[in-house]
């Protein structure tokens, strides 16, 4: 699995679904979300990014590459929230 | 049922408009005194004529006197949104769009594709209207936010949205926007969870405070708190969130409760400098 990569003006679960509609069904191995080009930071997109993949979907980890802090922070806060935060990845 | 109102229509006023009888088959809204009409009033008037519509009412408008009100409201697409409910069209001309990226027409939703679609217009006009990337922002993730929870915590599928930029002066730009919808609203989607409340300024408190959700699963719940108290009170906004019998408005350091007229579903304000 390449990596996918957040497109700028996104920010909603639904677009963060969406944008996990690319992941192979029955994929467990690690992914890693570009996020340089993120221009909106919500804690509701990072919360299904990281609902999805680590918890609903099982994925080894998830790495993020280049999130803006607001962004970073939101993903730790869910990963803490979910007990997932060992499996989650920064670059 | 005749609703009358004078003067500007606003969030704080627009309690004569929704003092609605049950069981009433007719409703006319008259606006003949009113005198400006904020993006909240327009939000109100779009989710009042809607829900007498669809329980079988008639419903039928008398247009502001004023020319230039008048062609405000016409301007900002209440007009097309009437039209659908009752015979408006002569009352308010629906016009062309487009004209003034500062006024960001009423606008009817229904999914989440619709609420994504909408926030991506309104960067767009914020953008035209000279709006950089950085000011446009916070505007964008708020109403990314609240947007999104009227479809999703409403129980209806329909919510309204409008919204005006200003010139203040000294000050720069400053963007109101309106998003509600006739729905439960909030104390009715707390029912049955460890949230449920009594009154509904309680309700309210709870559905802006981080990590409370009527899920009640732990990471979520902190949209709508991140973005009143970090995206908009720290850039010196100002919100209301309006349901039940209750408004809750927040500034810096200064949260507080009235009490209102009854009001069906959820009306949020927010007032932000960019």
């Amino acid at each position: 699995m390449d990596s996918l990569t957040v497109p700028p003006l996104v920010g909603s679960r639904n677009q963060a679904r969406k944008l996990l509609t690319e992941l192979p069904d029955g994929y467990r191995g690690g992914l890693v979300i570009q996020c340089e080009l993120i221009n909106l930071e919500t804690p509701s997109f990072m919360d299904e990014i990281v609902k999805i993949v680590l918890v609903e979907r099982m994925c080894a980890w998830l790495r993020l590459v280049g999130p803006p802090e607001n962004t970073r922070n939101f993903a730790i806060e869910s990963a803490d929230s979910l007990g997932v935060r060992e499996r989650l990845q920064f670059e | 049922m005749q609703l009358h109102h004078a003067g500007s229509l606003s969030e704080a006023s627009i309690d004569r408009l929704i003092l609605t009888e049950d069981g009433s088959d007719e409703l006319r809204i008259d606006l003949s005194e009113v005198t400006f009409i904020e993006p909240a009033g327009l939000v109100v008037l779009a989710c009042l004529s809607e829900m007498q519509y669809a329980s079988g009412a008639s419903v039928s408008v008398v247009a502001p006197s004023l020319l230039e009100t008048k062609n405000y409201a016409s301007r900002m697409g209440l007009g097309d949104v009437l039209t659908a409910h009752c015979d408006a069209e002569d009352t308010f001309p629906i016009t062309r769009r487009n004209e003034t990226p500062t006024l960001l027409e009423l606008r009817r939703y229904e999914t989440e594709d619709d609420a994504d679609s909408l926030i991506a217009d309104v960067d767009h006009c914020l953008a035209s209207a000279g709006l950089l990337p950085g000011q446009r922002q916070p505007v964008t993730e708020i109403l990314m936010e609240i947007a999104q929870n009227s479809i999703e915590h409403s129980g209806t599928s329909v919510a309204y949205f409008a919204a005006q930029a200003y010139e203040v002066m000294n000050l720069g730009r400053r963007v109101a926007i309106a998003v509600g919808d006739f729905g439960i609203g909030i104390r009715e989607s707390f029912a049955g969870t460890i949230y449920e409340s009594a009154d509904d300024a309680q309700a309210i408190l709870s559905a802006v405070e981080s990590g409370v959700s009527r899920y009640q699963v732990p990471s979520r719940g902190r949209g709508l708190p991140f973005s009143i108290a970090h995206r908009g009170i720290a850039n010196s906004g100002r919100f209301s969130v309006r349901s039940g019998l209750t408004t809750v408005s927040f500034s810096e350091g200064n949260v507080r409760p009235r009490e209102r007229n009854w009001l069906p579903g959820t009306l949020i304000t927010a007032m932000i400098d960019c």
